[in-house]
């Protein structure tokens, strides 16, 4: 059994009474579905602030940005209409990818997701490469991206409630493709990859792309996306992209994979998705 | 810790440790179709529904269900008369080793509230938080599917 010194569990229904409680408990931990915190809490866990009736469940598509609240669980995002047409059908897609058991994705909220940034995360993946931001409780004056969130542990700690994750439309949204090996559906993907194109004009105005399950942390291979800038996007420039990757990541061996059939495939994989994007692109 | 919830239609309230999980107080309480399995809520073995909405009591803390409904397949049925959806699955023949039953039993009848004409397709979906190693999901399937 864990969470041995849990002694205190709340269930706020407001969320200053949650950010109080968490300020003046030292070993106080918000919880979303607690699909991780349960099974995997350590003695650290003296008190849980249960943020199931604490609100932000709305998911709202406005002209210029998607906003998913916290508390939205992963179930709730992959069936919303929000997310049935592109840009954001690709959040759907690596939801999926996430595993398809139903049960856990009813439970696993997008707040606890992203707090968690674990780099088996496709789901996370894509929001990065969406450009996602995370809106933390009583934090007004820092935009912080997701992957900021993620790559900065002075986000992460358990002072810190995530409200929403917001999703900013330029007048050019970027193209998502999202390319994924799994062995199993019900487990998280060998390796998987999210990229976002950004056009401008003909060319590659930005790029982000994102690996998940090659290292612990997610991982964004920045020389390749620098590489891809003010350039049009042909059979030629996919090839040396692709290339550029092998170079770039030393992913780590694990049971289901060695280190270099990731490599290889995450060449494959860019590759694949750069593929998907210039057929869109047209 | 007290919690006090509504167990298959019938309130109670018990002193619990704070870090108790649903799965261990259920079977303290002699709800034994509720099996433990991975104990990570990927298997679906322990599934309860909750407040309606099926969940997996490995992963949730007896507390939380403090002012909930908790629902196991023990509800179902009356003392004399199995449900339908029951009877469908002994009909086709949808149960083996039985782990894994209860848990697909309560996935499918909160499945068919929200969907009543589902495709295999979308039962498939449903049922997906579940493992079972022995029927390979055809009767199951076949069951729910059938369900009047």
């Amino acid at each position: 059994m864990s969470l041995n010194k849990l002694s205190a569990y709340f269930r706020p229904k407001k969320l200053s009474e949650a950010a109080e409680l968490l300020k003046e408990n030292e070993g106080f931990y918000p919880m979303g579905g607690g699909t991780w915190l349960i099974p995997n809490g350590g003695d650290e866990i003296k008190g849980i602030i249960d943020l199931s009736d604490a609100g932000f469940k709305e998911i709202r598509l406005e002209h210029d940005l998607l906003h998913i609240g916290a508390g939205v669980t992963l179930h709730e995002l992959a069936t919303s209409p929000e997310t049935s047409a592109k840009p954001y059908s690709t959040l759907r897609r690596a939801i999926n990818f996430r595993g398809r058991s139903r049960l856990l994705l009813t439970s696993s909220t997008v707040g606890g997701r992203v707090a968690l940034a674990k780099g088996d995360s496709s789901f996370l993946a894509a929001l990065v490469a969406a450009d996602a931001q995370v809106i933390i409780y009583g934090n007004i004056k820092d935009d912080i991206s997701v992957w900021e969130y993620v790559t900065d542990s002075k986000w992460r700690t358990n002072r810190n409630i995530i409200t929403a994750v917001e999703i900013i439309n330029s007048d050019q949204p970027p193209l998502l493709a999202i390319e994924s090996i799994n062995y199993i559906p019900s487990a998280p993907p060998v390796i998987s990859v999210v990229v976002g194109i950004e056009i401008s004009g003909d060319t590659v105005g930005n790029a982000k792309i994102v690996y998940s399950s090659l290292h612990d942390n997610l991982v964004r291979a920045m020389d390749t996306e620098q590489l891809l800038l003010d350039k049009v996007i042909d059979e030629k420039l996919i090839n040396s992209a692709a290339e550029s990757i092998l170079d770039t990541f030393q992913p780590l061996s694990d049971a289901r994979a060695s280190s270099t059939y990731k490599k290889e495939m995450a060449a494959v994989l860019l590759k694949r998705s750069l593929n998907r994007i210039r057929e869109r692109v047209g | 810790m007290k919690v006090s919830m509504t167990l298959n239609e019938k309130v109670i309230s018990s002193e619990i440790k704070p870090n108790l999980t649903l799965l261990d107080f259920l079977r303290s309480e002699g709800f034994f179709s509720v099996k433990r399995g991975c104990e990570s809520g990927e298997c679906g073995s322990c599934t309860v529904l909750i407040d309606g909405i099926p969940k997996a009591s490995c992963i949730t803390l007896t507390i939380q269900t403090d002012e909930r409904i908790v629902t196991t397949v023990e509800a179902l049925a009356t003392r004399e008369e199995l449900s339908d959806l029951q009877k469908r699955f002994v009909e086709v023949g949808a149960i083996q080793c039985g782990y894994c039953t209860p848990a697909l039993l309560l996935v499918a009848e909160h499945f068919l509230t929200e969907n009543p004409k589902p495709s295999e397709k979308e039962v498939r979906d449903a049922i997906s938080g579940v493992l079972c190693r022995c029927t390979g999901y055809v009767k199951p399937v076949e069951a729910i599917l059938n369900k009047e």
